[in-house]
């Protein structure tokens, strides 16, 4: 390593520990991802439930808003008192995180729904799960799915903390190079994934929102 | 209106469906059998021209072959493109979604279409168009129409029954012929407008009052009869009805010179897109039809479409000379006591009968009804 810059020491501890990273990765982003996921099943619904029960909406989307003032170092700290060292905290924190934008993007998609639409829907004889399921979810879809790429990206930052109880991923790398002398370039071949992870699933949830987004204008 | 529909539930009183009570029914299965048109058009955005059409067959799952041949049969029905059928609704124009609106609410058969202000964000030219669609429509099909307007001339044109309604009452329910002859109080006069009422004022009022008889010819005639025939009466137009007297097409003097040589029946030849009125139409409606196509004359058909007369231009001069020459004394009063509201009117009972073909309510209270009938 003596003699080599920055650069170099990054591409040498790619080459060397290329399986690692890569492994590390996946787990990171597995993490990130059943946490929005998990987030996804009980927001979505939560969400629909308020669009319908207006004066709800406010404490809902409030007490989601205190979860996402906690820092997320105390936050894996708190969960960590009660579930322990290991990947389920990270996972409950993730999950914890994406309520806010989930629910919220849900219950605005569903209340921006043209009432006309909704008129002629049930006038001509739809039932509220038809309506729900063929109307209001499909032309929220954008919307809903804009929540889901915000709670995405703020997961994989959430999931990269996560390493300080355990749970692995990307962040391990980043923690062993601030650990070691001059680990500048280990620090950067944990933060650069990171980074890139989050980038494509930015970009790649984007293009499903504005495909979602098309036919509903 | 959307009481018929169990969209809003009645406060008091019953509304009866070819005698049974909609409250008493389960309110999707109802409305499934009642089409349904707003004025905000409501075509769901993310499925195609077809798959909003076929929205109620859907729902009643008929099978796939036969919603297939129905979508074509709207899409025809609402004088467009077959292939429009693929498209979405945002590459439709305003008329033209309002048209699929139209139809969608037909697709199933349902016996009774109920519209709310149905073209009353139309420029005037796509709306008078949507009009003579829904009259011809509900013409040829017999369906029930309940529809809600402003428009004092939409409401003349379309109906056949109109009950004017102002703050919830009804003021008055009678024909449009009767409504424009005695209207029940200074409201509805005022409502109907002077212009509409001097045109009223001749006692002829229906198409089958200044029709006159017709030269027409069976379909089983040969081209030489026919030629005597105009050349005998001298006109260049031949009606053609079937030997029970129903009107089945026209054939004009050019066609007859053309084919004169290689047909010998006038039935070969004869263009069947012929397009009439019914004799119990009112005028003011049918010169306005008239006018606008061009045509010299049309001829008049009775309810069974048995050829009964014509109506030429001379004959609409002659009616539009009375009516203007005649009848200008007939300025109302400018006295501007309120008007009396009868209070004996049943609110909350109406009884959908299948023998009125249209209703229309004109509600009062906004009155941003324009454009008189110059016909």
């Amino acid at each position: 390593m003596q003699g080599m810059n920055l650069w170099q020491q990054l591409v040498y501890y790619f080459t060397h520990n290329g399986q690692y990273i890569l492994d590390q990765f996946n787990r990171h982003f597995l993490i990130s991802i059943y946490g929005v996921i998990l987030a996804a099943l009980v927001g979505i619904p939560i969400g629909v439930y308020i669009s319908r029960h207006k004066h709800l909406a406010a404490w809902v989307v409030g007490a989601a808003n205190v979860i996402q003032t906690v820092p997320s170092l105390a936050m894996v700290s708190i969960i960590m008192l009660g579930l322990g060292l290991g990947v389920n905290t990270v996972i409950l924190t993730v999950f914890l995180y994406s309520l806010l934008p989930i629910i919220k993007n849900t219950d605005t998609g569903m209340r921006n729904v043209n009432p006309d639409i909704l008129d002629a829907g049930k006038g001509m004889g739809m039932t509220r799960w038809q309506i729900l399921r063929q109307i209001e979810l499909p032309l929220s879809l954008s919307v809903i799915m804009a929540g889901l790429r915000n709670a995405l990206v703020l997961a994989i930052g959430v999931t990269a903390i996560g390493s300080f109880v355990g749970a692995g991923g990307l962040g391990d790398i980043i923690i062993r190079g601030t650990n070691a002398t001059s680990g500048g370039a280990i620090i950067l071949a944990g933060a650069l994934p990171t980074a890139l992870m989050a980038i494509i699933s930015d970009g790649v949830l984007g293009y499903l929102e504005r495909h979602f987004a098309a036919r509903t204008q | 209106m959307r009481m018929i529909n169990r969209m809003n539930e009645p406060s008091s009183g019953t509304i009866k469906i070819n005698g049974e009570d909609v409250t008493k029914m389960d309110p999707v299965k109802l409305r499934r059998r009642i089409g349904y048109v707003i004025q905000n058009i409501g075509l769901l955005p993310h499925l195609t021209i077809k798959d909003n059409i076929l929205m109620v067959p859907k729902m009643l799952k008929w099978d796939q072959k036969r919603m297939d041949e129905r979508a074509v049969e709207m899409i025809k029905m609402a004088e467009l493109p077959e292939d429009y059928l693929d498209r979405y609704p945002s590459e439709l124009s305003g008329g033209q979604q309002q048209r699929v609106g139209v139809v969608r609410a037909l697709a199933a058969d349902q016996e009774l279409i109920l519209m709310d202000e149905p073209f009353g964000a139309l420029d005037p030219i796509t709306r008078d168009a949507l009009q003579d669609l829904v009259k011809d429509l509900q013409e040829r099909l017999g369906k029930t129409f309940v529809f809600v307007t402003h428009d004092m001339d939409e409401a003349l044109k379309l109906s056949t029954r109109i009950v004017v309604m102002s703050h919830g009452e009804e003021v008055q329910v009678d024909t449009p012929e009767n409504i424009l002859r005695h209207p029940a109080n200074k409201f509805v006069a005022d409502l109907i407008g002077e212009d509409r009422l001097i045109q009223a004022k001749p006692t002829i009022t229906t198409v089958g009052q200044i029709a006159r008889p017709a030269v027409s010819i069976v379909q089983t005639a040969t081209l030489r009869e026919a030629l005597t025939l105009m050349h005998r009466t001298r006109v260049d137009t031949l009606l053609i009805t079937d030997p029970d007297g129903i009107l089945r097409g026209y054939v004009d003097l050019e066609t007859i010179n053309d084919h004169f040589h290689t047909a010998d029946r006038v039935e070969q030849i004869m263009n069947p897109k012929v397009f009439y009125v019914r004799q119990s139409a009112v005028i003011s409606d049918t010169v306005d039809r008239i006018l606008k196509r061009g045509y010299r004359n049309v001829p008049v058909v009775d309810n069974a479409g048995k050829l009964t007369g014509i109506v030429t231009r001379a004959a609409l001069v002659d009616m539009v000379y009375d009516a203007l020459g005649g009848g200008t004394s007939t300025g109302s009063d400018n006295s501007k006591d309120d008007d009396v509201h009868t209070p004996d009117t049943d609110v909350g009972t109406t009884d959908v009968k299948e023998g009125a073909q249209s209703v229309e309510k004109a509600k009062s209270d906004d009155k941003e009804e324009v454009h008189a009938n110059n016909g």
